[in-house]
Formats: structure tokens, C-alpha cells, sequence
């Protein structure tokens, strides 16, 4: 397998007009946005394995994460999908436990769990989309929403093929995620769902560190007759680059709600522009010619 | 259900699709007994056979943020666009098509004019709207479009003040000096951008029915010609400056981009495939067959007054009215389908299906 970098900053090229006003007295965001600190030194890539081969469906993390990111209530329904309430990532919710019930051939019913986060991809669909630049990958390699700078135009919301970025529409408009705890990264402490979970299914390290232990689990379980272990996201995949919140599965991912070959938008953008482009030189052509044949008054 | 209520977030902010007609696809394999039931093959409990069917009705993608007034903007864009373009080639290619010049810059003003309001007030948060511009990044079709509407907007507004000041006594003296020809020129390569950028902006997502295709931005430069076309016709016509040659460039341009429009669009739905379904169905599919019936007409129009003597001017202002309401069919029909398309998740899993070119991660290995 070959390394690739862990960051698709290198890819993407951004101009900045910054400290155009410094020091003006505005609402915050307004014109701070406008502004360019000098990023921090680059540090180690940091990433999740979830590993749902332990996960019990007990909801800490979902809990810990609302509690330490201070993110609202969604409200209480019964969805009538098994013990998931939760259903699906939004703009408040950024940990989500699916619950599968599966009928075995001999009448058995099995559970299978997973710990669905934002997978902090290494070439980032929303990062690329994101017209302010207030989508970055920041310094431990993880895609993150500088608030201060969103404007809540949605463009994140399309293009993420796993569903995981929302635009708050009751609430402040602009986009969130999972921020993989930056506020307790930078504070050298592990992230709330991780410190939450009492089976160690989400383990938070070096993402080097993670890839090795997660295939050396792959290899345990199938020693151990989880011959359908494999692992989601660990690698590179066609023209999906791999996850820094990578996942080690016994199912096909669409048992956890997973997209089975998640595509990135930006991949086919230059022959969408090449027809637009033709098009429209053509009809210009078009219109040149007409022009100059048929008499004017 | 949690799932309905947070549709029901996302509906309240967009008046456009109401909340029942995006009602939940009933799921085939859930029951609520314990014991299989032979009514329902598959269902056992919440269990499922297939695992994969324990989700069935829940989209993997969120529903697109963008509503109606996405759909007047890219209409708008396009007429602009269109109109700005034959105006500047009427500016290039000399004094006799003065007229068509003047007409074509100053409709392209008028439809660039609510443009900017339209899309800051998309934004989740309006009074950041400037942060679009803090930037310059290709790789974002949207932030691509601002700067392109920035520079787009700027020509066409000295080129329309020039010809305004053309016609007062000091202003058109102080215009004198404004290269005016080489400003329309130039325009034209951001106008060529507007028309045609809007459709690779919902392309470059990961919403089916917009992405599997590589025609989208191509079809609404097509259209965003024709209706300009039409717009400049119909103000000629209303505003009695119309002539007779200047009725047959229009209706032979936009007798070329009307075929054009309609030869993409089958490119664009017949290379969408299966994923396209949102957008033959339902109050969708009326839009697209009303947007491909009034470009029909209008053709039809052009034709008839193309054969009268040089281009009957009635029949130019008949087909000129329809290809605008095609137009604006056409738009609103591919934002809606687009809402239906993120939201189905059938749809979603058949655009993200493992390729030999895109295998992704999905294939358990070893038996099972």
C-alpha cells in the first residue's frame, strides 16, 4: 500500500486578503473572519479507529459528546429502528450509535453496533467545496469548521458523501461537525467520545499507531473465526483518498449505514467545466457568425 | 419519528417541497413481532435477513440546504449571462447592431440586479456574506462563481452606465474615456463562466441525480443562452426597437441553443440513468415536461416566424415568452430533484456502489 500524505492542503490553493481592517470594532465574524493568524507548527496526525466488533450500543459517546461540545437536545422520538433514537449525524449530533438486528439463518438474532462520526477524510469533499476557507485541516490533520469564518452557505452539506456535516437551521445558521475535541487536543487530553467509551471501540491516537493496531485486530478476529472482519477506510480506495476516523466492520457497510465506495465531487469538476465551457464558446461562435452574416440596418 | 422531525427542521426553512410528499419510504423488512411473518419475507422481529435492510428508508446524505432562491438565481444568472453575451458580440461586430448592443447590455443589468440579494440571502448567516470573497479557491466551484459574479456584475454596470451617460450631456462626455469595446470583450469570458458554472457548483456534490452526470453545467449554459436570447427579443419587441434583421439573428441563435438545449438535456438524463427517476416523477417530472414542452413550442414559433417574411415579430415574442417559462421550469424542476435524490437513500447507495475504478472499502473479505 502506499503512503500518502495525511492532509490535501498541498492540493488546494487559496489567496488571502487578510488584515484589511485590522482592529475594527465589529460583531465578531463579521470582519474577524476576514483575518489570517499564522498556523500552528504542524503536529502528528491524530485520527479514531472505532473498532465495532466491541461496541455495545451504550451510548456514552453520543452522551459525552453532547455534554462536553455543549450541543443541544434533538428531541425524543421513538424511530421504531431497533434501540437507534438517534438515526442519523446533524449539525448537533457528531457521535451516533446505529443498532442492526440481524436474523441468522438458525433463528438467532446478532447486534451489531458502530460509533458513527465524522471520518476526518485525508482529501476532504466538504474542506475542497467550502467557498470561505473557514473548512480546514488543522494541525493534527483534522477537517474542522473554523466558526468565525463560516457563513452557512451549505455547499458542506451536498458535498459530503457520508451525510456527517449539517448546517443548523434553528439554530446560528453556519455549519458543524464533529471537531474531534481540537479544544481538548490542544489541551493534550483525549476526545470526550474516546474517554467516554467503556469498551475502548473508539480508541483516539496517532494515526500511524491506529492503522497498525487496527490490522492487527482484523488478523486477531480472523484467527479467532470473524472471518468477515476488514477494515473501513484505513486505506486509499479508487478515487476516495483514506479516513483519519477509520472503522473495522464484520458487515457490509450499508448494515451500519455506511456508503459502500463514497465518490469525491471533485474528482469529475474539470470535465463538468469542459462541457459548460464548450457549450458555451460554441453558442458564442454561433451567435459571432450569425451576427456578421445577416445585415445590420 | 426522530428521522421526520428532522426533515421536518430541514422543510420548515424551505417552502418549496412540503414535508408529506418526502415522506419516509415504509420499510419492507421491520415488524413488530418476534416470530417471522409470512406475510413479509424477511422480517423477524426488528431483525433483518439482510443487514443491509436495516436502515432501508434512512438517507446516508443530508437534504441540500439550497431552496428556491437558488433556482431563481441560476435563472437569472442565465439570462444574464446569455444576454450579455450577444450583446458584446453585437458591440464587436459594428455600429449596425448598435441597437441589439444596448438592449442585450442593458437586460443583462436588469436580470444581474437581484442576483446578489438572492444568494446572500441563502446564507445561514447573510451579514457574512463578504467572506466568499476573503479567498480566491478553484477547487470550489462556489467561491469560483462568487468572484466570476463579482467581475461579471462590475462590466456589465459600467457598460450599462456608459450607455446610459451616452445619452445626458456631461456623464456621456466623462464616459468618453472607458474602453468600452474591450470592456465587452473582456465581459465576455466571466459572462461565459456565469452561465454554465451554476450546473458544475451542484455537480461538483455528492447528491445522485446532480453529480452522475458531466452535462449539467453545459445544459444550463445552453439555457442560460436561449433565454437571454429570448429576454433581448422580447425587450426589442416590447420596446418597439426591434428590426426585421435583428429579429432573424435572434430567432436563428436561439434556434441553434433551443436545439442545443434540448440535445443536452437527453445527454444529460440518458447519462444520469436510473438516477434521473426524481426528476421524471411527480410534481418534478411536470415542471421538466412543461420546461421541454415550452422549448418545444418555442422552436416552433422560431420556425413559423422564420418562414413568415423576415421573422414574424408576434410569433418572435410567442416563442421568446415560452422559452423564459422553459427556462425557469428547467431550474426549478433540477433543485427539487435534487432534495428527493439526497433523500432517497436507494439512490444514494446505487451512486456509491463499489466500481472497478472506485472499489471503496466495502467488500467484507474471507467467507462468511
Amino acid at each position: 500500500m502506499t503512503e500518502t500524505p495525511h492532509r490535501a492542503t498541498a492540493e488546494v490553493t487559496e489567496l488571502t486578503l487578510h488584515r484589511l481592517l485590522d482592529g475594527a470594532e465589529v460583531e465578531p465574524g463579521l470582519l474577524g473572519g476576514l483575518r489570517r493568524v499564522a498556523p500552528p507548527p504542524e503536529a502528528e496526525p491524530m485520527g479514531f479507529f472505532t473498532d465495532a466488533s466491541i461496541c455495545i450500543g451504550c451510548k456514552a459517546c453520543e452522551v459525552a459528546c453532547k455534554q462536553w461540545n455543549g450541543l443541544p437536545a434533538d428531541g425524543m422520538e421513538w424511530s421504531g429502528r431497533s434501540y437507534d433514537n438517534t438515526v442519523h449525524l446533524s449539525a448537533t449530533t457528531w457521535r451516533h450509535v446505529t443498532f442492526t438486528e440481524q436474523a441468522l439463518p438458525n433463528g438467532e438474532v446478532r447486534w451489531l453496533f458502530n460509533s458513527d462520526v465524522c471520518k476526518h477524510c485525508t482529501a476532504a469533499p466538504c474542506q475542497e467545496a467550502c467557498p470561505t476557507g473557514a473548512l480546514i485541516s488543522n494541525e493534527y490533520g483534522n477537517v474542522y469548521v473554523q466558526q468565525d469564518v463560516c457563513n452557512g452557505c451549505g455547499y458542506c452539506v451536498s458535498a459530503c458523501p457520508f451525510g456527517v456535516i449539517g448546517r443548523s437551521e434553528t439554530g446560528d445558521g453556519l455549519a458543524h461537525k464533529c471537531t474531534l475535541c481540537y479544544d481538548r487536543q490542544r489541551d493534550g487530553l483525549e476526545p470526550a467520545c474516546a474517554k467516554a467509551c467503556p469498551t475502548g471501540s473508539i480508541a483516539f491516537g496517532p494515526v500511524a499507531e491506529l492503522r497498525e493496531r487496527a490490522q492487527a485486530r482484523v488478523e486477531e478476529l480472523r484467527s479467532k473465526g470473524e472471518s468477515r472482519a476488514y477494515l473501513y477506510g484505513a486505506d486509499d480506495a479508487g478515487e476516495y483518498r483514506r479516513l483519519n476516523a477509520f472503522f473495522l466492520l464484520t458487515e457490509k457497510p450499508e448494515a451500519y449505514n455506511l456508503p459502500p465506495a463514497p465518490t469525491r465531487p471533485v474528482a469529475k469538476m474539470l470535465r463538468r467545466y469542459a462541457w459548460s465551457a464548450a457549450v458555451g464558446i460554441g453558442l458564442s461562435a454561433v451567435s459571432a457568425i450569425t451576427l456578421a452574416r445577416k445585415g445590420g440596418r | 419519528m426522530v428521522l421526520e422531525r428532522f426533515r421536518a427542521r430541514v422543510s420548515a426553512r424551505f417552502s418549496g417541497i412540503r414535508r408529506d410528499s418526502l415522506a419516509t419510504r415504509p420499510d419492507p423488512g421491520m415488524a413488530t413481532r418476534s416470530i417471522p411473518d409470512p406475510r413479509r419475507p424477511g422480517a423477524f422481529g426488528a431483525a433483518h435477513r439482510d443487514p443491509g435492510d436495516a436502515y432501508a428508508g434512512v438517507p446516508i446524505l443530508q437534504r441540500p440546504a439550497w431552496r428556491n432562491e437558488v433556482a431563481v438565481y441560476f435563472y437569472l444568472g442565465g439570462i444574464s449571462s446569455g444576454a450579455f453575451i450577444l450583446g458584446a458580440l453585437a458591440d464587436l461586430s459594428g455600429p449596425r447592431w448598435r441597437s441589439l448592443a444596448e438592449t442585450g447590455y442593458v437586460v443583462s443589468f436588469a436580470a444581474m440586479i437581484p442576483c446578489v440579494p438572492l444568494l446572500i440571502h441563502d446564507l445561514g448567516r447573510p451579514s457574512r456574506f463578504h467572506h466568499m470573497l476573503r479567498i480566491f479557491k478553484p477547487s470550489s466551484p462556489m467561491n469560483l462563481g462568487t468572484w466570476t459574479l463579482v467581475a461579471h456584475s462590475g462590466i456589465v454596470t459600467l457598460r450599462t452606465a456608459a450607455i446610459l451617460a451616452d445619452r445626458l450631456p456631461v456623464l456621456g462626455a466623462l464616459a468618453q474615456p472607458l474602453p468600452e469595446r474591450l470592456l465587452g470583450a473582456a465581459g465576455l469570458v466571466p459572462a461565459v463562466t456565469l452561465g454554465g458554472y451554476t450546473g458544475v457548483l451542484i455537480g461538483t456534490t455528492s447528491v445522485p441525480v446532480w453529480s452522475r452526470s458531466p452535462m449539467l453545467g453545459g445544459l444550463f449554459m445552453a439555457s442560460g443562452v436561449v433565454t437571454g436570447a429570448a429576454a433581448v427579443s422580447l425587450t426589442s419587441i416590447l420596446a418597439k426597437r426591434d428590426t426585421a434583421a435583428e429579429r432573424a439573428a435572434l430567432g436563428t441563435i436561439a434556434m441553434v441553443a433551443g436545439l442545443t438545449e434540448l440535445g443536452l438535456l437527453g445527454g444529460y438524463l440518458t447519462t444520469t440513468g436510473n438516477l434521473a427517476a426524481p426528476l421524471l416523477r411527480g410534481m418534478e417530472g411536470k415542471l421538466l415536461a412543461g420546461a421541454v414542452g415550452a422549448s418545444g413550442a418555442a422552436l416552433i414559433a422560431e420556425l413559423a416566424g422564420a418562414r413568415a417574411h423576415a421573422r414574424h415579430r408576434f410569433l418572435g415574442a410567442v416563442a421568446s415568452v415560452a422559452t423564459l417559462a422553459g427556462g425557469a421550469m428547467l431550474r426549478w424542476a433540477v433543485i427539487r430533484a435534487g432534495h428527493r435524490s439526497a433523500l432517497d437513500r436507494d439512490a444514494n447507495l446505487e451512486a456509491m456502489r463499489a466500481t472497478e475504478r472506485n472499489p471503496g472499502w466495502g467488500q467484507p473479505r474471507g467467507n462468511a
